[in-house]
């Protein structure tokens, strides 16, 4: 595994570990590199700042578009996990809670480690067991398990991790509880509850079976600064698209083609990933937009197109907004500006 | 078997160019090319009348040899330059040209002293480079799209060094992966995707190897334009060429010949078997069409309303063969150059068509298009003696909605079999009856309705066909790249128990950048240039 010594973009996170994104396929992993930083950051920079009566644009042009609109989505789902107040289900909260009320877990498959399988039932009475406390849930899924009784007490919660919001439905559980020891990397006791929010965090628009197959096998590997701690390692796809239950699942990142824009709801920050995706920019109410073009692509049309956006803006820039880079890596150039809403 | 290609390798391997890419330049003086550009300049300075379309021959068939020679990678006596047939051509035209005529002598030495002495100096220096460089990087890129147009004497021999050689005909090829080294074997100055070439980081090592001659060209980088707040940027690499944009001695050849090409080739197919005819739209039936060029030399006019089977990701190996279900289908208007298209290439270029008839003809039904569609014919001469204009008021006046009156010639083709309703259509020939235009010795009525149902009929049988055809074009098609089937021009397919007809697959080699008003009768037949 290579590591580029250049990762100042990522470091100016703040991150308490290291990020790197590549591919796990032909058993090589491509290490994260400056370009690869610096579209995280882009992402993160935006998702942070806002711009009051204003939307800030942001140009991006790249030497090879592809796995691009991925990586400055992931890093806007990152800012938004560290920057949300700190949310954890404690013992003390299942104590607490009254009797009959709905929980979830994730138990183990007898004799198999993994996959765990979600499990539902209510809390019920507060007992003792060896002198110290639990609490019963009875148990009403899976079928098989309905009446059985599950006891929690503080040691097993890690493993049970009781929740008030059901577990990844079609998707595994076990994509879930990765996603969350990422998390818990990225930003030690990261609100478990924003998991399970319904919560959009960045919209691409672009063609939907194109960008979900460049997401395919894209892993992104978290090593913290403190080494006592393993790395932990995840598909962007868990992160990006991760989805919970029916009643309150979201998904992070939202992919539409350009032509279904106009049944869009706006998300914090949207990505317009190629040049047909730069047409219905009018159309997108999201604060935050980021018009993503390979340098190639930059032709006479769509250079007045930008050109027409850009005189429009305005030089200030959101107020209090963290440093912005010198320079870009090899092969990107960046314009932030940002545009009175209409 | 192929393989998907990741994006993240590429676009990482991509970015890594980005940061380190070096170009070369390699200048060869060679005289006699020098004076044959000279000598060309010298004619296209004489002969200015572009209107001419002796001249307009002339110029560029002028241009073609000397293109042919500057970029062609084989030896000068090379039987594929077709030299010779060249030089006649361009003698006869020059012939009906008083004020060239004495300037041939020049080119008559010129020409056979390269068929003489034969030695290419961009060849053996391809050559040599490609020695030096095989070892260390395997991946060999060699841009063979130079041009838009196809010259004589474009094949690749390189004399057992293929193997690793990559040829990149096209802008989809050469953006598919990266490549250790790219050679550019002559000027970019024409290439339909100089761009790329020189700003897709597509390679750290590009090479160009060009003639004093040939223009000098680096295209400008396209840059984001500066906002009005922040803008940031790489910082500036070392070891690239500056921006370049040819010699004073370029101008004339350079920027005449895009457009004088196009220009000259639209009025060919404009004109082409309609010059009988009133121009007039409402006498016409005029479509809207593009000029399509293609690798082997001929070129077809496209409906722009078309939607074009389009291979070329399956069989340059960017796609797994598996993933073809369906047919690949883009419209006119997206076709581009390095493109592959499948088209019937002898006949109407309408093989359904053909193939229902072929199936009309095995349940004894030989004659039923024929009996069912003869009011086409009869409906052409109506229009274009009255006019659409006429036609269509008549059929307002009963009480039919026709919003576009042009769009009555399309009745008359096989794009479209019948008007909507079954009312319109006995009105139709009502109309034409009174218009003097019967169909045989019933009543207008008794004759549209024996039609209409024998259309309904004949549609049928187009279903079928269009059945039969597309499980055979697409298993023929899954085979073909599946045995890794390199087209560089032209690909003839035969498809299994189905008379389609003659059926190729056609590499694009440019796509008129304008569509225009053409007659119907021009389009989807294909003309050599």
């Amino acid at each position: 595994m290579v590591k580029d010594e250049e990762d100042d973009y990522l470091s100016s996170m703040g991150l308490p570990c290291t990020l790197e994104v590549g591919t796990t396929a032909d058993s090589q992993w491509a290490a994260t590199s400056t370009w690869v930083g610096f579209l995280i950051w882009a992402g993160c920079w935006l998702r942070q700042y806002s711009a009051p009566d204003h939307r800030i644009v942001m140009y991006l042009s790249v030497a090879a578009r592809p796995c691009c609109s991925s990586l400055i989505a992931l890093g806007s789902v990152l800012a938004a996990v560290v920057g949300t107040e700190r949310v954890r289900i404690s013992w003390n909260e299942i104590l607490q809670l009254p009797h009959g009320t709905e929980i979830h877990l994730l138990r183990d498959v007898k004799g198999a480690p993994s996959p765990k399988v979600r499990a539902r039932g209510r809390l019920a009475e507060i007992g003792s067991l060896q002198g110290q406390v639990v609490r019963e849930v009875i148990l009403e899924e899976p079928a098989k398990l309905a009446g059985s009784k599950q006891l929690l007490f503080p040691r097993n919660l890690d493993a049970l991790r009781p929740s008030r919001i059901p577990y990844v439905v079609g998707g595994r559980a076990t994509d879930t509880l990765d996603l969350a020891e990422t998390l818990e990397h990225l930003h030690p006791g990261f609100p478990q509850a924003w998991l399970f929010s319904r919560k959009l965090e960045a919209l691409v628009v672009t063609q939907r079976s194109s960008w979900f197959r460049q997401l395919e096998g894209l892993q992104l590997r978290v090593t913290p600064h403190d080494r006592s701690k393993g790395a932990q390692q995840i598909t962007l796809g868990a992160i990006l698209v991760a989805s919970a239950s029916s009643a309150q699942s979201g998904v992070r990142t939202a992919v539409i083609p350009p032509t279904s824009i106009a049944h869009q709801a706006a998300a914090p920050l949207t990505i317009l990933d190629g040049p047909r995706s730069l047409e219905v920019w009018e159309s997108i109410r999201s604060p935050r937009l980021v018009f993503l073009l390979e340098t190639c692509e930059l032709d006479e049309l769509i250079l007045q197109k930008l050109k027409h956006i850009a005189s429009f803006g305005e030089r200030e820039l959101p107020d209090g907004h963290g440093p912005i880079p010198e320079a870009a890596p090899p092969g990107i150039e960046m314009s932030v500006f940002t545009l009175k809403s209409v | 078997m192929m393989h998907q290609i990741s994006s993240f390798p590429i676009s990482f391997a991509v970015f890594s160019n980005a940061g380190k890419v070096a170009e070369h330049e390699e200048v060869l003086p060679f005289p006699p090319l020098a004076q044959l550009r000279k000598e060309v300049t010298q004619w296209w300075d004489l002969i200015r009348d572009t209107d001419d379309p002796v001249i307009a021959d002339l110029r560029f068939s002028l241009w073609r040899l000397l293109f042919s020679l500057q970029l062609t990678l084989l030896p000068y006596d090379h039987i594929a330059l077709v030299l010779t047939d060249q030089l006649t051509a361009i003698r006869n035209l020059a012939d009906q040209t008083p004020e060239v005529r004495e300037r041939l002598a020049t080119l008559d030495s010129l020409v056979p002293y390269l068929q003489t002495h034969p030695e290419n100096p961009k060849r053996a220096r391809l050559l040599e480079l490609l020695d030096e460089i095989s070892t260390d990087e395997p991946v060999v890129g060699l841009v063979t799209g130079l041009t838009r147009w196809p010259l004589h004497g474009s094949d690749i021999d390189l004399d057992g060094r293929e193997e690793f050689v990559a040829p990149i005909p096209s802008r989809a090829v050469l953006m598919s992966r990266t490549f250790d080294h790219i050679i550019v074997p002559g000027t970019s100055r024409y290439c339909p995707f100089q761009t790329e070439l020189f700003h897709a980081s597509r390679t750290s090592n590009l090479t160009m190897i060009r003639f004093d001659s040939e223009a000098a060209h680096r295209p400008r980088r396209p840059t984001l334009p500066r906002g009005p707040s922040k803008n940031v940027g790489p910082r500036p690499l070392a070891g690239l060429i500056p921006q370049q944009h040819g010699g004073p001695d370029t101008t004339i050849l350079d920027t005449l010949v895009d457009n004088g090409f196009w220009t000259a080739l639209r009025r060919a197919s404009s004109s082409r078997g309609e010059s009988e005819e009133p121009a007039s739209p409402d006498r016409q039936h005029l479509v809207r069409a593009r000029l399509v060029l293609f690798a082997n030399g001929y070129w077809m006019n496209l409906r722009e309303d078309r939607r074009i089977i389009e291979i070329s990701r399956w069989v340059d190996g960017l796609e797994e063969s598996q993933s073809l279900r369906g047919f690949p289908r883009r419209k006119v208007s997206e076709l581009e150059d390095g493109h592959l298209i499948v088209l019937r290439t002898m006949g109407s270029g309408d093989y359904l068509v053909d193939v229902a008839d072929g199936l009309l003809k095995a349940d004894g039904l030989a004659d039923l298009r024929r009996s069912s569609t003869d009011w086409k014919a009869t409906l052409e001469m109506a229009l274009r003696q009255h006019g659409t204009g006429e036609v269509a008021r008549r059929l307002r006046s009963l009480g039919h909605r026709i919003s576009t009156s042009s769009y009555l010639w399309t009745w008359t083709t096989n794009h479209v079999m019948r008007p909507e309703s079954e009312d319109l259509f006995v009105d139709l020939i009502r109309v034409l009856s009174s218009l003097g235009y019967s169909l045989g010795n019933v009543d207008a009525e008794q004759a549209a309705i024996v039609r209409w149902v024998g259309m309904g009929r004949v549609i049928r049988y187009h279903y079928r066909a269009g059945a039969v055809i597309r499980r055979s074009l697409l298993k023929r098609l899954r085979s073909l790249i599946a045995v890794g089937c390199h087209i560089e021009t032209e690909y003839q397919l035969a498809l299994e128990g189905v008379d389609a007809g003659e059926l190729s697959v056609l590499r694009i080699a440019a796509v008129d950048a304008e569509a225009a008003l053409v007659p119907y009768g021009t389009t989807g037949t294909l003309e050599k240039l």
